[in-house]
């Protein structure tokens, strides 16, 4: 889900900036770090603004300024439990990959109706079910997040179409 | 084993992982609680927006800041390109107007009513169904009422 959210970023300023300058500079190190980053929990996408710059306060023992930047960014946050629409990247023998954003969730055998059944004798490898609804790649899913575990710079997701209202969707 | 006692750690910890958010009967969005949230529509809107006017150079005489090329950036912005229901500003807009009658009148929260307009479901038992915490929210006249409105907003070009 998207968000529109404050966060804060802390930001280092080499004394051989401190001219008229200095603002531009801190800016556009904000924008470098922090936007299209991936924390672990949630995804940055975009900075909307800046709302404040902190006075500098000077490190000991370097000449480095450091300014904690406080600004609003778009983010798109993962939740379990939550709705969400993919594209199907892969499919395996044992389930499927879906592309949903800059997460891939991973659809296993257990969280799909026992009526879809895996094919790999036609053209693309999927799966399919006797009343025609196909997954295969580049199919639209609508599946629902199961569990998400996050590590510092990625996300990994797993999900279910084992319920009503969900699976491919009608285009 | 006996010993010194270690002397206090003076690093700061890592924040531990809370790991108990979760939007299924309950809503517990820890750290997201109250945040703005945004459909599907709404943040391909806002991106769009940021696109330009960024591609300008401002008052200022500055130099325009590019949009991010990293791979985070460049499929969110593929999905959004994909998956967006209603992809002009103004219908966009009117589907939020719609939909924050809900919100204004404190019967669904911030994150449902994202939901709503970003699913687009065309019955309330199907809304209900993948948004479980909808349940006892709202009387099903009303849900469906807005689901209809929604509806109206869809351009099938």
């Amino acid at each position: 889900m998207f968000f529109v959210k404050s966060l804060e970023h802390r930001i280092d300023l080499h004394p051989s900036f401190f001219n008229s300058e200095a603002t531009r500079y801190i800016e556009q190190k904000l924008f470098q770090d922090v936007e299209g980053t991936n924390t672990g929990t949630m995804m940055i996408i975009a900075v909307i603004g800046i709302d404040e710059i902190s006075e500098p306060k000077v490190a000991p023992g370097t000449g480095f300024a450091q300014f904690n930047v406080a600004y609003r960014a778009v983010v798109w946050r993962p939740f379990r439990g939550e709705v969400v629409d993919g594209e199907v990247s892969s499919v395996v023998n044992n389930g499927f990959f879906v592309d949903v954003g800059g997460l891939s969730v991973f659809v296993s055998k257990a969280m799909i109706p026992p009526s879809m059944k895996y094919n790999a004798e036609d053209s693309t490898p999927n799966f399919s079910d006797a009343e025609g609804m196909t997954v295969q790649r580049n199919s639209q899913v609508r599946l629902r997040i199961k569990g998400i575990r996050g590590e510092l710079g990625q996300m990994f997701a797993i999900g279910s179409i084992r319920e009503d209202y969900l699976g491919t969707l009608m285009q | 084993m006996a010993g010194p006692p270690l002397p206090a750690t003076l690093s700061r910890r890592r924040p531990p992982p809370t790991g108990d958010e979760e939007t299924t009967t309950v809503l517990r969005l820890g750290e997201f609680e109250g945040v703005p949230c945004l459909s599907l529509s709404e943040a391909h809107t806002i991106i769009q927006k940021l696109k330009t006017s960024r591609s300008q150079t401002d008052e200022q005489g500055n130099k325009p800041v590019p949009m991010p090329n990293t791979d985070v950036y460049n499929k969110t912005e593929a999905y959004l390109e994909t998956f967006v229901r209603f992809k002009t500003e103004q219908s966009a807009s009117q589907v939020e107007a719609v939909s924050q009658k809900l919100v204004q009148e404190g019967l669904i929260t911030s994150f449902e009513r994202a939901q709503l307009a970003t699913l687009c479901c065309d019955t309330v038992e199907e809304a209900r169904t993948l948004i479980p915490s909808l349940e006892g929210k709202v009387s099903d006249d009303e849900l469906q009422q807005t689901l209809d409105d929604i509806s109206k907003m869809r351009d099938f070009s």
